[in-house]
């Protein structure tokens, strides 16, 4: 059985292989989205959210109130102009959406707070870029101890919901790359277990239905689980890292791991310590 | 609580660069599956005869996995067999390299009882694994495919770091590597014990110990939830802190009538460097009982040691009830006598002295750490 949703670039073709599943379209645009899940809908699929990787700012992106209660992970490169978004911010307020910001943007990391103050849910992308490790560093803090209420930014509001501090704390899944989570299928439908390896032309199966029993049991699968070890092998620098249970590699991926990472790491696991011993418990009132 | 350390072969598959084992003439032997169902035999006997007694199995080798699953089937038949009675008054425990530990050990080890496994690691190269050098990336690879394994399966596994000469260089990065790997379960971090000229490289003084725990300690003392049980960290802030008794068997003072150590030919000795140095020799199972091996003569030179270096060498030491002079193997070394202290009574009294009471702002009372150990035996 296969228990991960399935990401796959929208195509009516493979719609038949997908009965059954939770799954999440990829398009490159919201218009004429109705032709998008109407057809998922009658193929029997169940969609977890759409995801939108759009090249135009999030004021062109074309956000109408149509998409209300439709739930939206929408990537794009940068805001756009202030003016507009504050005319868009009534629309954006009604929506079910997530924005997907790159950090390597100078001004994003200003956006993101923008958004998450306003309410709307927002995950930084690691584009590879350096990054401003104060600035981010300053949005995080801001994730865990803001005082103003503010929706989550992940992924720094993921690990604080999901934290164990006995574990190695992964957040692979707010990108859609857990393989635990989530599947990727070409536009052949060929399954991948990430986003990198379907970018290599790296497939688990021709097909979903010859894993239709399940990938857990696969060398693959495994491979990719227990793929942090290599860092211990290699004694490369996340190995030795103060922050490593909260990274596990990630933020270095695209660049080597250096202090300023290492830096970084170790103040993210510090503040998780923090907010979790601090976090205010749901309060249940005194009722007759 | 009596501790059986079970060698049940001498044979390894590394050949780790500060190891004794390997450097034995003797190595090689396993132990027959016909000495093996004696050793059950002796267990239910001695177990029997003592209907208070609890006793731990310590599989350790060699490398103990090389015996093969079968052969720890075997011997869940044999306590099966033999231990009707008494097997609800054994422990295992098993202490391997992990190099060849694959998924069906898994059952049958929990079939005997073991439900956490002893490791070991080294991320210096060429200090584990096979050949000379130490092929440590051939090791390396092997020991995390065992490491993901014990993972995927949720078995619990404990991990003992040896510091050497090469662990100084850089003692926080060594910690967090450490740290990273076991992710909170917590590790040990012994020192490294050498006593040829040969390999004098890697030795280290209880002085360089004491530095090496100093440069970690702090980092360790804060984020302690986060880093989780580090030994000898943890058992000292159990005793100085805590108000619990955890002592090692080399510190508890009470070493002497509580372990044996059996080799793959079924000699007893107290322990297993007393067995490689051929000191402190009990005889052999097949014509002595344990009760007898308990009781043998010999033993009492231990005991006499912990009364007189209370008297003597360790008198008015405020950490005797820490220590008891260490361990009675180390304090022989040097002089070929057992009425000594050990070697790093200086490192242990440095390190509590100079940096862990310091570091946690709490004084060791050895008044009431002695009354607890009074009121726990």
């Amino acid at each position: 059985m296969i228990r991960q949703a399935i990401v796959f670039p929208f195509r009516e073709d493979l719609l038949c292989r997908l009965r059954g599943l939770a799954v999440v379209p990829r398009v490159q645009s919201l218009e004429n989205i109705g032709d998008v899940l109407n057809p998922i809908y009658h193929a029997g699929a169940n969609t977890r959210c759409v995801l939108v990787e759009s090249e135009v700012p999030l004021t062109s992106a074309g956000l109408h109130q149509g998409l209300a209660g439709i739930p939206v992970a929408l990537a794009v490169p940068r805001l756009g102009p202030l003016s507009d978004f504050f005319r868009l911010l009534p629309v954006l307020r009604q929506l079910s959406i997530r924005v997907f910001l790159p950090i390597g943007v100078e001004g994003n990391l200003t956006t993101l707070r923008i958004l998450s103050s306003l309410g709307i849910g927002t995950t930084i992308v690691l584009d590879g870029k350096e990054p401003d490790w104060d600035g981010l560093a300053d949005l995080m803090t801001y994730a865990f101890f803001g005082q103003v209420p503010h929706a989550s930014i992940d992924p720094f509001n993921y690990l604080g919901d999901n934290f164990d501090p006995g574990s190695r704390n992964e957040f692979e899944a707010v990108y859609f790359d857990d393989p635990r989570a989530y599947l990727h299928l070409d536009p052949e439908g060929r399954v991948a277990l990430t986003r990198d390896a379907l970018k290599r032309g790296d497939f688990l199966a021709g097909d979903l239905e010859s894993i239709r029993n399940g990938i857990e049991g696969l060398e693959a699968f495994r491979s990719r689980m227990s793929a942090w070890s290599d860092h211990f092998l290699a004694l490369d620098a996340c190995s030795t890292c103060p922050g490593w249970r909260v990274c596990s590699g990630r933020f270095a991926r695209h660049r080597q791991p250096d202090d300023n990472c290492r830096g970084f790491c170790a103040e993210l696991l510090d503040n998780l310590e923090q907010y979790r011993a601090t976090r205010r418990q749901p309060v249940t009132s005194w009722q007759p | 609580m009596a501790t059986l350390i079970l060698k049940a072969t001498e044979k390894c598959n590394s050949n780790c660069y500060y190891c004794d084992v390997v450097r034995k003439e003797k190595t090689g032997q396993s132990m027959s599956l016909e000495m093996l169902e004696r050793v059950f035999i002796r267990i239910n006997e001695f177990l029997m005869g003592r209907p208070e007694e609890n006793l731990t199995v310590i599989w350790h080798g060699g490398e103990p996995l090389l015996l093969g699953p079968d052969y720890y089937r075997t011997a869940v038949k044999f306590q099966e067999m033999h231990c009707a009675e008494s097997k609800s008054r054994i422990g295992h425990s098993l202490q391997t390299n992990l190099t060849c530990f694959e998924e069906e050990y898994i059952d049958v080890l929990q079939a005997l009882g073991i439900d956490h496994l002893g490791t070991s690691f080294d991320p210096e190269p060429h200090m584990r694994g096979p050949g000379r050098p130490c092929n440590s990336d051939e090791y390396n690879r092997r020991f995390m495919k065992g490491l993901h394994i014990l993972e995927r399966r949720g078995f619990p596994w404990g991990l003992i770091y040896v510091v050497t000469r090469k662990s100084l260089e850089r003692p926080l990065d060594v910690f967090y590597f450490l740290s990273n790997l076991s992710t909170g379960k917590g590790f040990s971090m012994n020192p490294v014990l050498i006593y040829d000229e040969e390999r004098k490289d890697v030795a280290i003084s209880p002085e360089e110990y004491v530095e090496f725990l100093a440069a970690i300690f702090p980092e360790w003392w804060e984020h302690r939830g986060r880093h989780g049980a580090v030994q000898p960290f943890q058992m000292l802030a159990d005793n100085i802190i805590d108000g619990k008794v955890t002592l090692f068997c080399g510190d508890s003072g009470e070493c002497a009538r509580g372990f044996i150590n059996i080799t793959p030919d079924g000699n007893a000795s107290q322990c297993g460097r007393s067995e490689d140095w051929g000191l402190l020799q009990y005889g052999n199972i097949k014509e002595k009982s344990f009760e007898e091996i308990f009781q043998d003569e010999q033993r009492t030179c231990l005991e006499e040691r912990t009364r007189y270096l209370k008297e003597h060498d360790c008198k008015g030491c405020r950490f005797w009830p820490l220590c008891h002079g260490g361990c009675p193997l180390d304090g022989y070394w040097n002089t070929k006598d057992f009425m000594n202290k050990t070697d790093w009574c200086e490192a242990r009294r440095g390190f509590i002295a100079r940096h862990f009471e310091p570091v946690t702002g709490v004084r060791f009372d050895p008044e009431a750490f002695e009354k607890r150990i009074s009121h726990v035996r």
